[in-house]
This record gives structure tokens, C-alpha cells and sequence, in this order.
């Protein structure tokens, strides 16, 4: 009451001193935005003036003013606001939290930018996208979330190898992976493993739990990413892990379990009695001969005749003389081994079974090796402290086992951040993470010994086990028995990580800051193997055994300076100088023995023969100075420089360091003054850059005149001369231009950004033929280039804004074209039909064309007689009956010949994104998320087994549509023992459409209200059920569209150029362990 | 803290860590070409020896190109490169004629390297004497790689220094003539440094041998009859008997030199001539105008016979040590000169000694003019058939158009490899004639 009645006297006096003195008393509370409270001790400033006042503990202030007067409201972690007076009296102020205009904040690498002025496009990936998804690896969790990023899990292998793609690959030897940064430090990536599993790698960056992630921000184009210089030509992935926070202590647990399962049905395989009658008949139509009738006349047996449709009646024929005849796969035309006692006392292929096909054995093999396989997911952290330390604590344990029997992949991680503030100018803070798991690993692939391999490639005809007990093996096939690959051999992978740094922040004077960080990775990697006796591998060598262990250590420090200056709230600049220096160094151990004492012991000391032993090692180092230079005029021009100089110790003596500048400028249209009519647009930024970055993942000692030791004479070590020195080896160049446009709409709550880029990429690393009388025949050179161009589109918007239901879209669209534009001498061949080619992709896939399916012996005597015509002897083969394929002759010359091949089509994309659905009602949240990719061709080499109907390989169901006189409507050819019309070779037939949308992931969940959770003195809990790959629409018929056989090989072991056909080969579908479907339930509580 | 306190020490952190030390990075199972020390210099000496044990050069094909193109070799495997050889229509392209090439010069290269930096290594515990035997063994070993190439191929680039950046690599072909006269430096440069004594490396006797073939390549008989005067003159060398044992037992008194090899350091000579059942790949057979050639009682004929009989290389596991040069082409190449030059009964007494030594009879002292030459030339095949002699016997001796089916003269030298031609504009248009 008091003081109303004071507030009326005073606007009185205000009154009074305005007419008296040209002057009046303003009154007025000020409140936070963020929740209305009362701010006290915000100062209230005349402008221009020294005149001012605090408010008081409610808030509230009073000052007298001229009447021309401006009030400036400031406080600490406010914005600063200012108010013309003009002929109010009171003036009640709403100031906004500093922080609320800091969220957009992105992490550019060396700091943190608004992204409002950010003069490039910045992906970031905040830790609540990517939350309860049962993925082992950022890079996965990184699927599909932005605009220009292409994930591909190279297989469904727990902890497996993922390929990711900013904006297309840039090289066609080099590694074509993003630099990863964690926190500062460039970590090692890669495949650390010493032994061969197929096609199968792992994954270093699976080290890092995701639920350690607070963001991924990616850095595509030059402009930000040129900060990285010479590695940064493949993009940048900068991952903060989360800190803490001053406050009470947050501990929040989550648990999720759940089970994957396969996901489709296709590549089912026959049964055995149709796999009998298909051999039959493979044998028939090769040594067969049908007359016109239809009727089979076979003169390798002398004579007689039998029916297309009576496996009795070819059976019969066949073993007419002796029913104990055996029979092989030779040219005599007999196919089948059944005369020892021992393989007919196993009841395979016998006449009984030729003559009779119901009496075969039939196996699923995928049903044998296919399980549902658990994942469970524990973890706990702690987040917490006070002004002057905060800290993050946390511990997971991810355990998953592979839809395939003998893969699994247990990870144990613990990770501690603590920040101190020293003093007023000296924050120091600690990171360290802690990684430690074990992974059984399978082969898969291009491999005999594969569990999925075999389990496709051996017929059903075969047992699991003999008789006898042993497993059944194909006499005919060195394939292994799918179920003794999955559960014989011992493959166990050992893997540590330690990634930890220290560093220092120090305030010099005011806007002048130091940063100083000191930090190690430290990856250790163990292999185990041993393979039992029972195993084909090991049989004739009584167990083999191989052990390595290796590791590598990376350690790095970075110090640079941030000076911020700003003239007058006008001119602005962020000046940020430092320098890297980073040192990585490999090294590995290996011993191999055989002759073990049976198969329970399974280390090298119980072998009998220690067969091999090596160590070796290699190591690079980098010296890095770097600058950037951020200048905007009130917000509205923005225009940043970015230098980085590298010297590498890979590069050659005359090209040590390597200088990377970008620049880019934006324009915030929406600051000037004729926007503000156009209250629709609520930001508009127009910006462009330019900017070079490089590719250093060459060889470490590429350059240097090496001598290369492990050959011997008279058992004398010997030195021969490995490699000639090229100085001026250095880093492939990669120049991008990029124009893009970030648009806000409705007080931002459609917020769109598209971009288009351009980036070119030379001196791509190829080795070039050199006279040989140099003693050498290539050296690795800088010559190739590469294209890559598209745009980038991605849209939010909140479709729907309530107190209770909200519904949010987001969208991203990427389109990339990517064209090799120059090579070293004649296109070539890579993986098992890719192809590198002037102007093609690189992912090309070159075969022939399949015309359509031979009818009648007439069309192929008309082919043969145009042949003829042309000049040839024959269209395609001497053997090309009718059921074969008639492919296309591309060149017109009458033949078909090599040169009829053409390119069919790139396994790059030519469209990719993801769109998501995020929907909240109370407690409830839905999460619908879709993936795709469209416009990429998968080369299905499997089915170039699988159906290829030439061998005793199993075969799929896709050949019971197979073509015979008559089933002639068809594009599947006939059966015939050893395809000597090669129907087989890469063709269209094999190249399918890859494109695919997948339901990637779906989320329900259900917050427990708070009124209820308090009672039991918890903040928060969560329920969610989640389902991954729960829908997926393609016209594949592999396993899985999102497989890659080939992997990037190891950066870290220093291969360098070793990456041709993972590059070149990309969209290869090999006997390929497929992507699972998986279910969770999960739940996150917190306290 | 003062605030200049801090600039300061921010700055030492800075220029702390501004050693460029991190970019000093060396290869840890590999040595820079700069040689330092004694043991890296034998080591490279031994990379020398190691180069000529390529399967592509004295590791397996040296000795069975040439009698696959001379026909006592026939070709019964799988390899297209080997039916061209077989045929004498060879391919620019042909892998087993590049690969060789691309050898003999690498091996060039290492020999090149010895020569040049081992007398350049300051290390006290290594002695001039042996710094120069090191670089006689290459200079010889240099020679016999250049005498490889001029009989394969004719006149070839000669390059004599190791090859130590991209600069200059393109050199055009020197004549055959000023191969040889390269050669002949080489050998008598290298000769009074050299050892007398070790079957498994290069020695006086063994630049002597080399010599010796080359002057009878050369058709200089006079050279070829005093320097297998010099040979015997060492004292060190005789046939021994069994024929057989000369392949049986290794090291033996008749070999100048043999190129060792280990289970750990293999060829494939065995793995070359034997069957599938044998572990062998069934490449090549002696042909059956080779076992006609023998008569029956000739214990050299062990060599043609089926496989599960001796072949001069039996070793399955790649450890027989083929030998280069040996004392019996010694005697067969003076006797050769010497019947050139009219010396009728020292050439007869010369390869009588061959024959008796293979279980046949002396021929009758009446045998003289072109039936001596003939005799010695059969000798000569039979003796030293599959080590490395005959085609070129045919050619140099100009039999070959009488003996060999389709002959024409351009077959007498292989192509120059198509690759090389394209990697290396200063041979544009120096291709061999015929290719």
C-alpha cells in the first residue's frame, strides 16, 4: 500500500519536474524473459550520460530523465536493450537471457560461433536426435540426420565398418573418410585389425559411446573446414562430448534392451530336392543333346533318350550301366563323386537320390546361422558442480550380439570432464574417456570360410552333419560347412581406447584469451585366432593359431588465441591464431603357429610349429599454423578468412608444407531496414565461399628413397630398394565454392537452408608408370582429379505449436554428382565390376547388357551367320544354346567381345536424405524417421552365385523360374554345368536399382508426470519402445540395399593409398552380412 | 596474475611447442637409400644377390625361356605368356618378357646402388678390402645383368649410376657393342678384387666365366680360349662324376657359382617342371626331340625322363641352387673357340672329356671341320640343357633357322616390353625389329 501510494506521489512529482525542469521520472520494473521473475541489480543508464540506477531486489527502478532521453537496460548474461523514452512514464522492461540468443551456437573447430553469422553451412547433430537408438557408433547414430552426409554401415556386423561421405568421396586412392575431432583431438579411426575376415574391418570410432555425445557438428564445405587444412578434403566431424553444469547434481540412468532379428526374406535358398533336380539338370543340358523333339540324346553315353521332365528318366539314363558308378564334375560329363563307400554310406547325390529328388537331404542353412540376436544397453551419468566446478561423469556397457551365430560386440566405456575455474582469468578443465571391449568376429564375404557365405554358397542337399557326426562337407566344394564356420573357429578381438586431454584457458585481458590443450588417443588392439581341425582351414594343419596385438599412440597439443573486438556494436571481429602439433605412431607384434595338442588349447606356446613372427611399425607427425579472421558489420555483413599451413612428415622434401586459405561473406537481408515490412521473413542470410583443403591420408613415407628390408641371401639379411623418392609428393587439393541461402519464416518456425556446392578435386594420388630401367615401374604421384557437385536442402518446421500437442517436421535432401575427371593412362577395373573411368563416378559399375533369353536353336544360327557376316565366327560362344542369354552387341561388330561392355550405372546416390516426424502430446513423444537413398545401383554379386546355376553352389529361389522349354517367359536363363555361355558375367543382370526408404527408426515414449515421479524423489521417467529398420521399401532382392563390401582399409597402419577398389567398388553386395531389424525397450530416469 | 604475466607465458607455451621435432619421422622396417654403416652396405650387397633370385630372372625363367624358345622345352601348362615363348610369337605385352626386363633393371639398380655409396661409408670396422670386394661383386653381377639383357634383347639403355629421383629417367637405347665394351669394364675392372674361393657368390672364377661367354657370344675366340686358360689356371675347378651329382650334391668342385636358396628364400624350378601329383604346376616338359637327342646310355639323360626320376631341379620345396656358371661350359666354350680357330685335337681332347664324363664313348680323333663343331654344339646341349644356353647356342652359332620351325631372324631378340615403350618416350621407334 505504501508503496503504491509512494509510486503516485512520485509519477506526481514526475508531473511536476517535467513541466518545471523539461524533466520527468520513469518508473518501471525489469523481468527475465525466461520465466518473468524479477531481475534486481540490472543498471538502467541515461544514454550518453553518466546519470543511472540499479533496480532493486524486486526489480523496480526509478530515474529521472530528459526528455530526449534513451534508457540502456544491462545486466550480466542479459542482452543489452535500449529504449527511447519519448512521453512515457513507465517503462517496464523484459530482458532476454544471453544464453536464449547464444543457443544457435556451432562448433567451427579452434571455437564456437553464432550461427547466425555463420558464413557457411554448419550441420549439427544435438545428442536428443540420435538418444535411444540401439547404434554402436556416432557415425551410425550420424545416418540419414543431415544434409549432405551419406552413412552406409558396410555391413549388419556388430561393431562393424561404416563409410560416411561428406558431399561425395574426393579421391580414388587415398581414404575418402572425414577427419573426426572429439573434443579438440583428432582421433584415430579406421580398422585397427591384423587379420583377414573377408571383406570384414572394424571400427575405431566405436570407441566413443554416443551417449557421450552432447553434439556432432559437421563441417562440409572449405570455408569451416579449411581450419583443418590438409586433412579436412573429405569434411570435418567435430564431436563435444557432454560437460557439466553448475547446479544440483543430475544423475540419469537409461537402460534399453531389446533383440534383432533379420529382417527380410529374400535369397531364400531351395530345397534340397530342387537343388538334386537343378544339378540334374545342369548336367543334362551340358552333355545333354535334345533332339527336335525335345527328347534328350546324350552320345558321351552312348545312346538313348530321356524326358525334360523326369529326373528318374535322366537318372535312370544315366546310370543305366552301373548304379555304383561315380561320377565327377570332369569333362566326361559325370558329375557326381558316390563310389567310395564312404560317400555313399553319407547318402548324398546318390543314384537313389538323382533317381528319386524327394529323398534328398534338405537343409536351411540360413536357418542354422540366422538367430535372434540380444542387445542390451546399460548407462549412467552425473552432471553437476558449482561456479567454479563442473563436472560430467559417465559409464555405459553396450552388448550386442549379430543376427549371425558367432558375432557379438561387448563395449565398456567410462568417461570424467571436469571444468575449474581457477581464478577470474584461468579456467582449466580435464577430459578423459576409457574404452575397453571385446568383439567375436566372423568371417564373411568374399570368403570360403564365411558363415553367411557358406551358408549361401552350399548347397541344401548337404547335411549339417554326416552319419557319421562329422560335418557335411561338398566333395565337390572347398566350402566350408556354414555351421562349423559359425561355431569352430575362435575370433576374438580385444580393444581399448584411451582419449584424454588437459587444457587451459586463460582470459589475458579483456576479449584476448589463450586456449592450450594437451591430449592423447591411445588405441590398443588385440586379434586372436584359432582355428580347430574340424575346420577346413586348419585340418591338414592340426589347429592354426594367430595372435597380434598392436596400438597406436596419437598425442597432440593445440594453443591458439581468440581475441574478440567489437567497435561500437558495429564493427565486429573475432581474431583466432594457434598452432597444432600432432605425432601418431603404429605399431604391431604378430606370431602364427599349427600343430596344436588338439582344440582346447588355443594359444601359439601349445603349437607345435611357430610358423611366422613379425613386429613392425610406422609414425607421422604434423605441424599445423592456423588463423581465422570473423568480421561483421552490425550483424548484417559478415565476411570470415580461414589459413591453415601444414607440414607433414608424409609430404616430400620440396612440398613440406601445404598453405589451405578460405573466405566467405553472407549477407543478412533480414537486418536491413526494408525487411522489416516483410514481417513473413523472420531471417534471411545469402552467403557464399571459397576455399581449399587438402587430403593427407597418403602413405606415410611416400616420399622419401626408401630401402625395404625382409629378403635375405645365403640367410644374410638383404636391403633392395622399395621405393624411389618423389619430394614433390604432397596432399591431393580439393577447392570448393559453395552459394547457399538459410531462411527463416514465421518467427522461425519454418527455418529452411539450401546450398549449392562445387568442389574439385587434383593431384589425386595414382601411381604412374616410370621407365622400369629406373629400377622401379611406378612412383606415386600427384595427377588425377575429381568433381563433385550438388545441393543440399534442409527444411524444419513446426507444424504444429500447442501448450500440449507439437509436431515437428524436419526434411534434408542432398543430390551429389560426382565424376573422375583424369587418370593416369587406361580406365580400369576394380573390385567385380567397377570400373574407373574419365568421366564416370567413381562407384561406376561396367558390364554387358542383357538383350533377352535365346528361344529356339534358329536365333542363335541367325546371330551366329551375322557373325559370320561381320566377320566374326560365332555371336557369343560355340556352346550358346537356347535358354542362354543373348546379350547385347554394344559396338556393332556383329560379336560379342570385351569391348561390349558399357557402364551401368553408379553406386553413388543420386539423391539421399532422411525425413522426421517428432510429435509430442502430454508425456507422450513419437519419433517417426525416415532414410533414404535413391538413384544408385548395387552390384548383387551374391546372386552371381547364388543363381548362377553353373556348380554345386546353393542356389536361390529365384532359379526355379529358371528358363526350360516349357518355362521360356522368363529372364532367368537355363541351367547348364560350367555356363559355357557365361551367363554369368557382370551384367545388367546383376546391377540392380539400390535406391531404398527405410522406416530407420520409430520411438514411442511416455513421460511419467512429474507430479507423480516427485513422489519418490525422482526427477524424470521415460518409457520408450523403439523399432530400427522396421520398414524398408526397395526393389533390392540382396539381403540388405545398404551393404558395402569393400571398406576403407586401414588409415591408421599408414596404407594410405591402399583404398582404390573401397573407393572405386563402393555398392557391392558380396555374401554380405545384412543390416537387422531391432526392437528395444528402453527406459531413462533421472534424478 | 598480472596480465602480462600471463601474455607471456602464453606466448612460451606457444613457442614451447614449436620445435618442428613431430615432422622428424622415420620408416621403422625400411632404411633411407643413404648408407651409413658396414652392415647396412653388406646388406644391400646382399639385396644385389637377392635381385637375381626373382622367379622371373635366375630364379626360374633364366634357365627355362631360353630352351622353351630352343624347343627342349615344351610347353604343357597354363600360362598364355609361356606358349608365346614357346612358339616365338611373342606379344609386346608378354608378362614373363616384361616382368624379366623390369628385373634385370631393378636388380641393375641395386648393383648400382652397391657400386656407388659403398666406398662412401665411413664405419672403421669396415675395411677397404672388403668395400672393394663389395663393389667387384656388383660390378660383375652388373655385368652379367647387362650380359643378360644384350643377348635377350640387343642393344638396351645402359644406365651405371642408382637411379636417385624422377629427373632424367627417360634414356634412349645404346648399341649391343657398347653393351659389351660396358660389360668387359665391368668384369676387368672388378676381377683383382675379388675372392677366389665361395661357391655362392661372385668370384674371380666366376668374372672370368662370364667373360668367357661373352667373348664367345662376341665370337673373340682368341679371348675365349685365355681366359678359360685363366680359369683353369686358378686351380680350383674340375668335372666330377656323377654327372648327376653336380645337381645332387651342392658346392661341388665343378660349379664357379651357384645361387643359394632356403625353404625361407625358394624358386621355382621344381614347382615349374614337376606334375600336379608331385606338388609341381606342370608347366613345362622336356620335349621329346630333347630326350631323342640323348643316347640311351648318356647319364645326362636323367634330365628328360618322367618325373619321378632326378630332373637337374627336384627340389619340390624350391631349394635347389641353380648354377650359373660351371666348370663344364668352361671347357665346352674353349673347345668351341678353339675348333673356330683350327686347334682341332685340343677341342676334340676338350669335349671328350664331356662325353666320357656323361658314360659315352671318345669320339674318333678323325672327327674335324664342321662334324667337330657340330659334335661340340650337341655336347654343349646335352650338357648344359635347362641352364640357361641353348636358344641363344642356336642363334649365335646361326643354327637357329636350320634347327627352329617358322624361324625368322626378328625372333632372335625379344620385344622391348610395351609398357616400357609407353612409360619411356626416348625409346619411341626403338622397338626391336619384328615387334
Amino acid at each position: 500500500m505504501n508503496k503504491r501510494l509512494l509510486m503516485i506521489i512520485g509519477l506526481l512529482l514526475t508531473t511536476l519536474f517535467q513541466i518545471i525542469a523539461q524533466e520527468r521520472v520513469i518508473v518501471g520494473k525489469v523481468v527475465s524473459s525466461e520465466d518473468g521473475s524479477a531481475l534486481p541489480g540490472v543498471s538502467v543508464t541515461v544514454k550518453g550520460t553518466t546519470r543511472g540506477v540499479t533496480t532493486d531486489s524486486n526489480g523496480a527502478y526509478k530515474i529521472s530523465v530528459p526528455n530526449t532521453a534513451k534508457l540502456a537496460f544491462s545486466f550480466v548474461g542479459y542482452t543489452a536493450q535500449d529504449v527511447t523514452v519519448g512521453a512515457k512514464s513507465e517503462i517496464n522492461m523484459v530482458l532476454r537471457s544471453a544464453a536464449t540468443d547464444l543457443e544457435e551456437v556451432v562448433i567451427v573447430g579452434y571455437g564456437t560461433q553464432a550461427k547466425s553469422k555463420a558464413t557457411y553451412s554448419v550441420s549439427t547433430i544435438k545428442s536428443e536426435s540420435i538418444r535411444d537408438i540401439p547404434v554402436t557408433g556416432l557415425d551410425q547414430a550420424m545416418q540419414g540426420r543431415a544434409a549432405g552426409v551419406l552413412v552406409t554401415s558396410s555391413s549388419g556386423t556388430p561393431g562393424g565398418g561404416v563409410n560416411v561421405r561428406l558431399r561425395g568421396g574426393s579421391s580414388i586412392t587415398a581414404s575418402n573418410e572425414p577427419l573426426y575431432v572429439v573434443d579438440g583431438i583428432p582421433i584415430n579411426t579406421g580398422s585397427f585389425s591384423q587379420l583377414g575376415f573377408g571383406n570384414q574391418t572394424t571400427n575405431a570410432l566405436n570407441d566413443i559411446p554416443p551417449s557421450d555425445i552432447e553434439s556432432i557438428d559437421i563441417l562440409k564445405d572449405a570455408a569451416a573446414s579449411a581450419i583443418y587444412g590438409s586433412r579436412a578434403a573429405n569434411g570435418v566431424v567435430l564431436i563435444t562430448t557432454k560437460k557439466g553444469k553448475a547446479g544440483k547434481t543430475q544423475i540419469n540412468f537409461n537402460y534399453s534392451a531389446g533383440s534383432s532379428q533379420k529382417y527380410n526374406t529374400t535369397l531364400k535358398s531351395i530345397s534340397g530336392a530342387e537343388e538334386t533336380k537343378l544339378l540334374q539338370e545342369m548336367v543334362i543340358n551340358r552333355y545333354g543333346v535334345t533332339d527336335a523333339s525335345g527328347n534328350l540324346t546324350t552320345p558321351a553315353f552312348g545312346t538313348g533318350t530321356a524326358s525334360w521332365a523326369s529326373p528318374a528318366d535322366a537318372a535312370a539314363f544315366f546310370y543305366s550301366a552301373d548304379a555304383n558308378a561315380y561320377v565327377d564334375q570332369n569333362t566326361s560329363g559325370k558329375l557326381f563323386y558316390v563310389n567310395s563307400d564312404q560317400e555313399k554310406a553319407r547318402g548324398i547325390r546318390t543314384v537313389d537320390v538323382f533317381k528319386d529328388p524327394t529323398k534328398a537331404n534338405s537343409t536351411n542353412w540360413q536357418d542354422q546361422i540366422f538367430r535372434t540376436a540380444p542387445i542390451k544397453q546399460y548407462d549412467i551419468s552425473a552432471r553437476g558442480g558449482n561456479e567454479k566446478t563442473t563436472f560430467f561423469a559417465s559409464g555405459s556397457i553396450f552388448d550386442q550380439s549379430g543376427i549371425i551365430v558367432g558375432s557379438d560386440y561387448k563395449r565398456y566405456t567410462g568417461r570424467i570432464n571436469v571444468d575449474n575455474q581457477v581464478s577470474k582469468r584461468v579456467k582449466i578443465g580435464a577430459q578423459l574417456g576409457y574404452t575397453y571391449g571385446y568383439s567375436n568376429r566372423i568371417n564373411n564375404d568374399n570368403n570360403i570360410y564365411g558363415v553367411l557365405s557358406t551358408a549361401i554358397l552350399m548347397a541344401s542337399d548337404i547335411p549339417v552333419r554326416f552319419s557319421n557326426g562329422s560335418y557335411g562337407k561338398d566333395v565337390l566344394s572347398s566350402t566350408e560347412n556354414p555351421v562349423a564356420a559359425a561355431y569352430e573357429p575362435y575370433n576374438q578381438t580385444t580393444f581399448g581406447r584411451l582419449l584424454g586431454g588437459l587444457s587451459a584457458d586463460v582470459e589475458i585481458i579483456k576479449g584476448l584469451k589463450f586456449k592450450s590443450s594437451w591430449n592423447i588417443d591411445q588405441v590398443t588392439f588385440k586379434d586372436d585366432r584359432f582355428l580347430p581341425n574340424t575346420l577346413n582351414a586348419a585340418s591338414g594343419l592340426n589347429g592354426s593359431g594367430t595372435a597380434t596385438s598392436g596400438g597406436a599412440l596419437n598425442l597432440s597439443t593445440s594453443n591458439y588465441f581468440t581475441f574478440n573486438y567489437s567497435l561500437k556494436n558495429i564493427h565486429n571481429v573475432i581474431v583466432t591464431a594457434g598452432a597444432d602439433y600432432q605425432q601418431s605412431a603404429y605399431d604391431f607384434v604378430y606370431g602364427s603357429a599349427t600343430g596344436f595338442p588338439g582344440n582346447s588349447i588355443k594359444k601359439l606356446s601349445a603349437g607345435a610349429t611357430k610358423t611366422d613372427a613379425g613386429s613392425d611399425g610406422n609414425s607421422w607427425g604434423l605441424v599445423s599454423y592456423y588463423g581465422r579472421l570473423s568480421y561483421d558489420y552490425d550483424g548484417k555483413y559478415l565476411l570470415q578468412g580461414v589459413f591453415r599451413a601444414d607440414a607433414s612428415s608424409r609430404f616430400g622434401k620440396d612440398n613440406q608444407w601445404g598453405y589451405f586459405p578460405s573466405v566467405s561473406a553472407a549477407w543478412r537481408v533480414n537486418k536491413e531496414k526494408f525487411m522489416d515490412e516483410v514481417a513473413v521473413v523472420s531471417d534471411l542470410k545469402i552467403r557464399g565461399s571459397f576455399g581449399v583443403t587438402g587430403n593427407s591420408e597418403i602413405p606415410n613415407f611416400g616420399s622419401r628413397g626408401l630401402l625395404g628390408s625382409g629378403s635375405a641371401y645365403q640367410l644374410q639379411a638383404a636391403l633392395t630398394p622399395s621405393q624411389l623418392a618423389n619430394n614433390a609428393l604432397k596432399w591431393e587439393t580439393t577447392t570448393t565454392s559453395e552459394v547457399g541461402i538459410d531462411l527463416g519464416l514465421l518467427k522461425n518456425r519454418i527455418t529452411l537452408s539450401a546450398g549449392y556446392y562445387f568442389k574439385y578435386t587434383k593431384d589425386l594420388l595414382l601411381n604412374v608408370n616410370i621407365p622400369s630401367t629406373s629400377g622401379f615401374t611406378t612412383v606415386l604421384q600427384n595427377f588425377g582429379e575429381m568433381q563433385n557437385k550438388g545441393f543440399e536442402f534442409a527444411i524444419t518446421t513446426e507444424n504444429i505449436k500447442g501448450k500440449d500437442f507439437n509436431w515437428i517436421t524436419n526434411i534434408n535432401i542432398t543430390a551429389n554428382e560426382n565424376l573422375v575427371k583424369k587418370i593416369f593412362g587406361n580406365p580400369f577395373a576394380a573390385g567385380f565390376g567397377s570400373w574407373v573411368a574419365q568421366d564416370e563416378a567413381l562407384g561406376a559399375f561396367r558390364g554387358y547388357k542383357v538383350d533377352k533369353i535365346f528361344q529356339t536353336q534358329e536365333e542363335i544360327d541367325a546371330a551366329n551367320a551375322a557373325a559370320k557376316a561381320a566377320g566374326g565366327t560365332i555371336y557369343q560362344s560355340a556352346s550358346t544354346k537356347p535358354g542362354d542369354i543373348k546379350f547385347v552387341d554394344i559396338n556393332g561388330d556383329g560379336r560379342i567381345t570385351s569391348d561390349d561392355q558399357a557402364i551401368l550405372g553408379s553406386a553413388q546416390p543420386k539423391f539421399f536424405g532422411s525425413i522426421s516426424n517428432d510429435f509430442t502430446y502430454k508425456g507422450f513423444d513419437l519419433r517417426i524417421f525416415f532414410q533414404f537413398v535413391s538413384g544408385n545401383k548395387l552390384l548383387n554379386y551374391t546372386r552371381n552365385f547364388s543363381e548362377g546355376m553353373n556348380s554345386v553352389f546353393g542356389q536361390t529361389e529365384a532359379v526355379l523360374n529358371r528358363w526350360t522349354p516349357t518355362n521360356t517367359n522368363t529372364t532367368v536363363p537355363r541351367a547348364v554345368w560350367g555356363d559355357p555361355n557365361n551367363n554369368r558375367r557382370v551384367s545388367d543382370l546383376f546391377v540392380e536399382d539400390g535406391s531404398y526408404m527405410r522406416l530407420k527408426n520409430l520411438i514411442f515414449g511416455y513421460t511419467v508426470p512429474r507430479s507423480l515421479t516427485n513422489k519418490i524423489k525422482v526427477d524424470k521417467i521415460r518409457f520408450y519402445v523403439q523399432a530400427q529398420n522396421l520398414l524398408t521399401f526397395t526393389n533390392y532382392k540382396g539381403m540388405d540395399p545398404e551393404v558395402s563390401t569393400f571398406n576403407t582399409s586401414n588409415v591408421a597402419i599408414g596404407s594410405g593409398t591402399g583404398n582404390t577398389t573401397a573407393n572405386a567398388a563402393q555398392g557391392t553386395d558380396f555374401l554380405t552380412f545384412p543390416q537387422a531389424r531391432t526392437y528395444t525397450f528402453g527406459v531413462n530416469i533421472g534424478f | 596474475m598480472n596480465k602480462y604475466k600471463i601474455l607471456i607465458i602464453s606466448a612460451f607455451v606457444l613457442g614451447l611447442t614449436a620445435c618442428e621435432q613431430v615432422l622428424v619421422q622415420e620408416p621403422q622396417s625400411q632404411v633411407t637409400t643413404d648408407i651409413k654403416d658396414a652392415a647396412t652396405a653388406r646388406a644391400v650387397m646382399n639385396g644385389a644377390y637377392n635381385g637375381l633370385q626373382s622367379a622371373d630372372y635366375l630364379g626360374t625363367r633364366y634357365q627355362l625361356l631360353p630352351d622353351l624358345q630352343g624347343g627342349n622345352l615344351r610347353w604343357t601348362g597354363t600360362f598364355g605368356d609361356f606358349s608365346e615363348i614357346s612358339n616365338r610369337s611373342i606379344l609386346t605385352n608378354n608378362a614373363s618378357v616384361t616382368n624379366m626386363w623390369i628385373r634385370i633393371y631393378n636388380t641393375i639398380l641395386r648393383d648400382n646402388i652397391v657400386i656407388k655409396s659403398t666406398p662412401n661409408v665411413q664405419d672403421g670396422s669396415f675395411s677397404d678390402t672388403e668395400k672393394k670386394q663389395i663393389v667387384a661383386e656388383a660390378r660383375v653381377m652388373r655385368a652379367l645383368n647387362y650380359f643378360n639383357l644384350v643377348r635377350w634383347w640387343g642393344g638396351v639403355p645402359i644406365i651405371t649410376e642408382p637411379t636417385v629421383s624422377l629427373d632424367g629417367l627417360n634414356i634412349s637405347k645404346n648399341s649391343a657393342t657398347e653393351v659389351y665394351k660396358q660389360i668387359y669394364a665391368d668384369i676387368d675392372a672388378a676381377f683383382p678384387d675379388l675372392l677366389t674361393s665361395n661357391k655362392g657368390r661372385v668370384t674371380k672364377g666366376t668374372a672370368l666365366a662370364l667373360k668367357c661367354r661373352a667373348a664367345l657370344y662376341q665370337k673373340d675366340y682368341s679371348t675365349v680360349v685365355s681366359v678359360a686358360n685363366q680359369i683353369q689356371a686358378l686351380n680350383q675347378y674340375a668335372l666330377v662324376t656323377p654327372f648327376q651329382s653336380i645337381f645332387s650334391v651342392q658346392n661341388t668342385k665343378e660349379s664357379i657359382w651357384e645361387l643359394n636358396f632356403e625353404t625361407t628364400n625358394s624358386n621355382s624350378l621344381a614347382f615349374f617342371l614337376f606334375s600336379s601329383q608331385l606338388g609341381g604346376r606342370n608347366e613345362v616338359r622336356p620335349s621329346p626331340t630333347l630326350t631323342a637327342a640323348y643316347a640311351l646310355t648318356d647319364t645326362r639323360r636323367i634330365l628328360t625322363t618322367s618325373y619321378d626320376v632326378q630332373l637337374k631341379y627336384y627340389r619340390i620345396n624350391g631349394t635347389d641352387f641353380p648354377i650359373v656358371f660351371r666348370y663344364a661350359e668352361v671347357l665346352l666354350n674353349k673347345a668351341e673357340a678353339l675348333a673356330e680357330l683350327g686347334n682341332t685335337a685340343e677341342a676334340l681332347t676338350l669335349v671328350n672329356q664331356i662325353r666320357t664324363r656323361a658314360g659315352l664313348t671318345a669320339v674318333a680323333t678323325t672327327l674335324a671341320g664342321q662334324e667337330l663343331k657340330d659334335e661340340i654344339f650337341l655336347q654343349r646341349r646335352l650338357e648344359l640343357a635347362l641352364e640357361g644356353h641353348y636358344f641363344f647356342d642356336l642363334v649365335r652359332t646361326g643354327r637357329a633357322s636350320k634347327t627352329l620351325t617358322n624361324w625368322n631372324d626378328n625372333q632372335a631378340l625379344l620385344p622391348i616390353p610395351d609398357r616400357e615403350i609407353k612409360a619411356n618416350p626416348a625409346l619411341t621407334g626403338q622397338q626391336n625389329p619384328g615387334y
